[in-house]
């Protein structure tokens, strides 16, 4: 810093300086927090760079899977409850906002919070019996309800049954969800998996972050010291589902268009499991980086071969989850620790 | 002064009688012991005291109150606490994040729980192992972390199911000078134990276990001469 442009007084200059070197140091010792700043200001200047909408549509991929694995990860990874049903909840978000829209005119922001309580709810009715059951007996019943959940849609004809619906377009209206371009979608999705990442942070350190740990290792032990067990799956639970619901108004709105057959399949939720298993279950960053390399996967399959890309991609998760199994079982978080303890 | 009061408790596993008419009481600032050969009910009972298993007769009384019928957490809460025969450390936390669950499901923040547990575990001689995973913990280590972590749910009365199980005689004696600390501590001890030096070591009283039905109660000296207490565990030739 030159004296004629500054005209600072030294000890501010040196301020200045030394706060530099905090802010180095902080680098130094908080690599996790520095990698985070990182990560947000390059996704947040993305669109911008890189106006090619195929790639932002495969960003915008990223980010919806990130939330579901998010959510799943506080569920799943923390609170060790293993559910497949998450595409009942995506589904109870997108069918809420949607049918608020189409037969009475709420705007779908509004419906986006009514669909969060929608799903809020229905992980109570649902989780209150469906924790008595233990391990992979929740897991076959969460996948059962998924079924079951779609057989009652495809029969409900008040929303238009197995056809499904097609929202209506009414050109760029930012109080209606609706964009022309695909660059506002990118900013929501990417503000909702922001979100799920903050709420994971939250919980990794707060109260029910050390309980949900606790139920995960011994239920039974953490009954024994006081811990009123039920209560926090259900709050694990509901985690799960809002941000769920959340995301699938969001994919109401990108997609224009739900159908019981594609939206309410057990397939979604295997995706999102796989990304935050792949990452590493139970860490901050798993869900995020498994999201990364899915997400992107699924979509130059479906890209670079239509129809038979659906089964490729099939053959690449099932090589990773072999291969994540035999090598890596705690995912690649847990392969990256090791690494940087080498360094 | 009475503290708790088991009358006539009964528990049923298909045609096996785990608990047969059980009565017993156990009185403020005691230490009592439970013996009796395996398979004679004594983890069942502390499962129905705790709320684990639901008694098909009888009741708990805890301090005037019958408790059964409660839920696990909610026996803990009214000041009951247990640790369990096979070890069941939180293996993925720290050990000090295993008492700080404890302190956390009592009303209390994570700050002030992460403080509080080290006080326990200072207790019970784990204050340098704290930041290590409790999955890493010996047999001994680990039955008092668990000793840790009831008495970070501050229990007016503890269940203890074997403490010294598994345990070589020097961890014995270190025990036996724990459970000694926490009696001070105001804390009445219910003790399943098999090492008859332990509990002629701690307990006031013993009651003796046998095929679910309570063969013998009254000072350590007098139960283990008991003739129905060598019968049941060396057979009839020694009695």
């Amino acid at each position: 810093m030159s004296d004629d442009t500054s005209g600072l007084s030294p000890s501010t200059d040196r301020m200045i300086h030394s706060r530099w070197r905090v802010t180095l140091e902080n680098v130094r010792s908080n690599p996790g927090g520095a990698l985070l700043v990182l990560v947000l200001v390059v996704l947040a200047a993305f669109p911008l760079l890189v106006a090619d909408p195929t790639l932002q549509h495969v960003f915008i991929q990223v980010f919806f899977y990130a939330t579901l694995a998010q959510a799943w990860n506080i569920l799943g990874g923390y609170a060790g409850q293993l559910s497949l049903g998450q595409s009942i909840f995506v589904g109870a978000g997108a069918y809420t906002s949607t049918l608020l829209f189409v037969k009475a005119g709420v705007t779908p922001w509004i419906g986006l919070v009514g669909g969060m309580l929608v799903a809020m709810s229905l992980a109570i009715l649902i989780g209150y019996p469906l924790f008595r059951l233990k391990g992979h007996y929740f897991a076959i019943a969460t996948w059962l309800l998924t079924e079951i959940a779609q057989v009652l849609v495809i029969n409900w004809a008040w929303a238009s049954g197995a056809v499904g619906i097609n929202l209506p377009f009414r050109g760029d209206s930012p109080v209606l969800f609706q964009f022309n371009s695909k660059a506002p979608f990118y900013y929501i999705s990417f503000a909702i998996a922001v979100l799920a990442f903050v709420t994971t942070y939250l919980v990794e350190h707060t109260k029910p972050g050390y309980i949900f740990r606790a139920i995960k290792d011994d239920p039974e032990a953490a009954s024994s010291l006081g811990v009123y067990i039920l209560r926090y799956q259900l709050l694990a639970f509901m985690i799960y589902s809002a941000f769920s619901a959340a995301i699938g108004t969001f994919y109401a709105q990108y997609v224009l268009v739900i159908v019981p057959d594609t939206l309410l399949k057990i397939d979604m939720a295997v995706l999102a499991m796989l990304a935050a298993v792949l990452g590493g279950k139970g860490t901050l960053w798993g869900p995020l980086i498994g999201a990364l390399i899915l997400a992107p996967l699924a979509e130059y399959a479906r890209i670079l071969l239509g129809g038979q890309g659906r089964a490729i991609s099939l053959a690449v998760y099932g090589f990773l989850i072999v291969s994540l199994a035999i090598y890596e079982p705690l995912g690649l978080m847990s392969l990256f620790r090791r690494i940087r303890r080498r360094i | 002064m009475n503290l708790l009061r088991v009358c006539n408790v009964t528990k049923t596993f298909g045609g096996v009688v785990a608990n047969d008419h059980i009565n017993l009481d156990v009185n403020e600032g005691e230490i009592v012991g439970i013996i009796g050969p395996n398979g004679s009910g004594k983890t069942t009972l502390f499962d129905v005291i705790t709320g684990f298993l639901r008694a098909e007769e009888g009741s708990v009384v805890f301090e005037g109150r019958n408790i059964l019928g409660l839920r696990p957490d909610q026996v803990n809460r009214l000041g009951i606490a247990r640790t369990f025969q096979k070890l069941r450390p939180f293996s993925s936390m720290s050990v000090r994040e295993n008492v700080m669950v404890a302190l956390l499901s009592h009303p209390l923040g994570v700050a002030e729980a992460g403080k509080k547990a080290m006080e326990y575990l200072n207790l019970v001689g784990l204050s340098d192992k704290s930041e290590i995973p409790a999955g890493g913990l010996s047999t001994g280590q680990r039955k008092r972390l668990e000793v840790a972590r009831v008495m970070a749910t501050d229990p007016r009365l503890m269940l203890l199911d074997e403490p010294t199980g598994g345990i070589d005689p020097e961890g014995c004696r270190s025990l036996v000078e724990l459970i000694h600390r926490i009696r001070q501590r105001n804390v009445t001890i219910l003790v399943i134990e098999h090492r008859m030096k332990v509990l002629a070591a701690i307990a006031d009283r013993l009651i003796a276990l046998h095929l679910g039905k309570k063969i013998a109660e009254g000072r350590p000296q007098d139960v283990l001469r008991n003739p129905e207490v060598v019968r049941a565990y060396l057979g009839d030739a020694y009695a």
